[in-house]
């Protein structure tokens, strides 16, 4: 039985192959406790399938993924939802069920046989500290995009997971969505109890929340470390490129070429 | 008032024949199309596309298959429920799975990997997966069942090949049509196609009232 509660979690050697290609090739990096660690990369880069490993809802071909002094990957089925019970992984677009974002919050914990007081308290108390009181009797349908990604923070945060995993929180939202959804990240993290992993694809975001940095690509790690070491420091060519924003460049190049289309402008900046 | 009692007793007939058929197809195929609908395998889209030319399948032949079936030199001729409420029953469910099925398999292949992920993500059990999307497909899935209810209710042919239009024992309302245009009393069918259809209406009427309170609920 893997602990509920943990400080640290650490990805080995981790490979995953999609149709027999491979998505991630010996991924390997770890995330503390009271620390925000973002994974980022470019699209395809394996970020979401990390993720996914981890919380496994995919199976990897090889490697470890260490918590509490266990791998989680050689869990017995038995025991894979208890992992899953004690870590919250909230996806890019937050699926709410088709009932009032409350009852959606509810969901997690009638799931852990939460008695019902309890349930409704933690619940409300969720509703307010996540400003959801406006939408908390509304159905997904009536909701924005950045109002879901808020419901599906809190619902991902009522339980009190160990681990928290975030794919693109901030994503195709709002800049003030966005800014309320990193206040309550930093918040978690002052708090001191949660290892936060999440993805972004937006470099200043990165600068601004996370304390450790793991730089993805085309499924491998190229680096890791802390937000400085990454940044200012970068080891790997690739990661000097991919935080200069040259990676970002050459990627629309190639699909400009790719598209039979070659903007002067990016060809001048080549 | 004697033709409206026997008129009464032939709706009721019908409707019960109907809804029940409805019901043991529904509690096959909405399992079925719940268990295939959430799975990959190879050959599922022959499969889906078994299910869906078997929607449009002709009642009349389906009544003739059963028929064959029921016989007396049939494989079930011994169980001697040719010509009985209890063969009607079985034809329309054969003529219902398919829809049922096909509608909800449709509906859960498109809908159901979020669903899944979603549930497993929350920390759910395979009971909570397979109940998350039964609920969060329910408004398409009852749509299958309205589909099939109103298929059986209107069908004829199998009725009449299978039940054998007996009066006060197998007749249908679709089959007394029949038989009131085939004697030439083209306004009594007349006036059991009016009653059929406003019948059918009501409980369309009622059953789109449950859907809708499914979606909003």
């Amino acid at each position: 039985m893997v602990s509920t509660s943990f400080d640290e979690i650490r990805v080995e050697g981790l490979y995953f192959h999609y149709e027999k290609k491979p998505a991630l090739k010996e991924v390997g990096f770890s995330a503390k406790k009271g620390r925000i660690t973002a994974v980022i990369g470019p699209n395809g880069a394996g970020k979401t399938t990390l993720f996914k490993v981890i919380d496994l809802l995919a199976r990897a071909s090889s490697g470890r993924v260490f918590a509490g002094g266990k791998d989680v990957l050689a869990l017995p089925p038995a025991e894979a939802r208890a992992w899953r019970q004690s870590i919250s992984f909230v996806m890019q677009e937050p699926y709410l069920f088709n009932m009032s974002v409350r009852q959606n919050l509810a969901v997690p914990l009638k799931m852990r046989k939460i008695p019902r007081s309890k349930i409704d308290r933690i619940v409300q108390d969720a509703i307010i500290k996540f400003g959801l009181g406006e939408i908390a009797e509304k159905k997904p349908f009536r909701v924005s995009s950045g109002e879901r990604k808020r419901a599906g923070l809190a619902r991902a945060l009522v339980t009190e997971p160990a681990l928290l995993i975030l794919d693109e929180p901030t994503a195709s939202i709002d800049p003030e969505a966005s800014y309320l959804i990193e206040q309550y990240l930093k918040d978690l993290r002052a708090e001191g109890r949660t290892i936060i992993m999440m993805s972004t694809h937006d470099l200043f975001q990165a600068r601004r929340l996370a304390d450790d940095v793991a730089l993805l690509f085309k499924g491998e790690l190229i680096e890791a470390g802390t937000k400085d070491d990454i940044f200012d420091r970068p080891r790997n060519e690739i990661t000097r490129k991919f935080v200069n924003g040259e990676i970002l460049v050459e990627n629309v190049r190639e699909s400009c070429e790719a598209l039979g289309r070659a903007p002067s402008t990016l060809r001048s900046t080549g | 008032m004697g033709w409206q009692s026997d008129m009464t007793s032939v709706l009721g007939f019908s409707i019960i024949v109907s809804a029940t058929a409805t019901a043991i197809a529904a509690a096959v195929a909405i399992p079925l199309g719940i268990f295939m609908g959430m799975r990959e395998f190879k050959g599922k889209a022959v499969i889906v596309n078994l299910f869906n030319s078997f929607m449009g399948f002709p009642p009349v032949v389906m009544g003739v298959l059963i028929y064959l079936l029921l016989s007396k030199a049939g494989p079930l001729g011994f169980l001697g429920l040719l010509y009985t409420p209890t063969a009607i029953i079985i034809a329309q469910c054969f003529l219902c799975i398919p829809i049922i099925a096909g509608i909800t398999i449709s509906s859960i292949t498109n809908h159901s990997k979020k669903i899944i992920e979603t549930t497993l993500a929350l920390g759910g059990s395979r009971t909570d997966v397979y109940e998350n999307v039964f609920s969060e497909n329910l408004v398409p899935i009852l749509s299958g069942v309205m589909v099939g209810f109103g298929q059986n209710l209107s069908e004829v042919g199998a009725s009449m090949i299978v039940g054998g239009n007996i009066s006060f024992f197998t007749q249908t309302i679709t089959t007394a049509i029949v038989t009131f245009t085939g004697q030439g009393r083209a306004m009594d069918a007349l006036l059991l196609g009016t009653v059929l259809i406003v019948t059918a209406f009501f409980i369309m009427f009622a059953l789109t009232i449950l859907q809708l309170r499914a979606r909003r609920s």
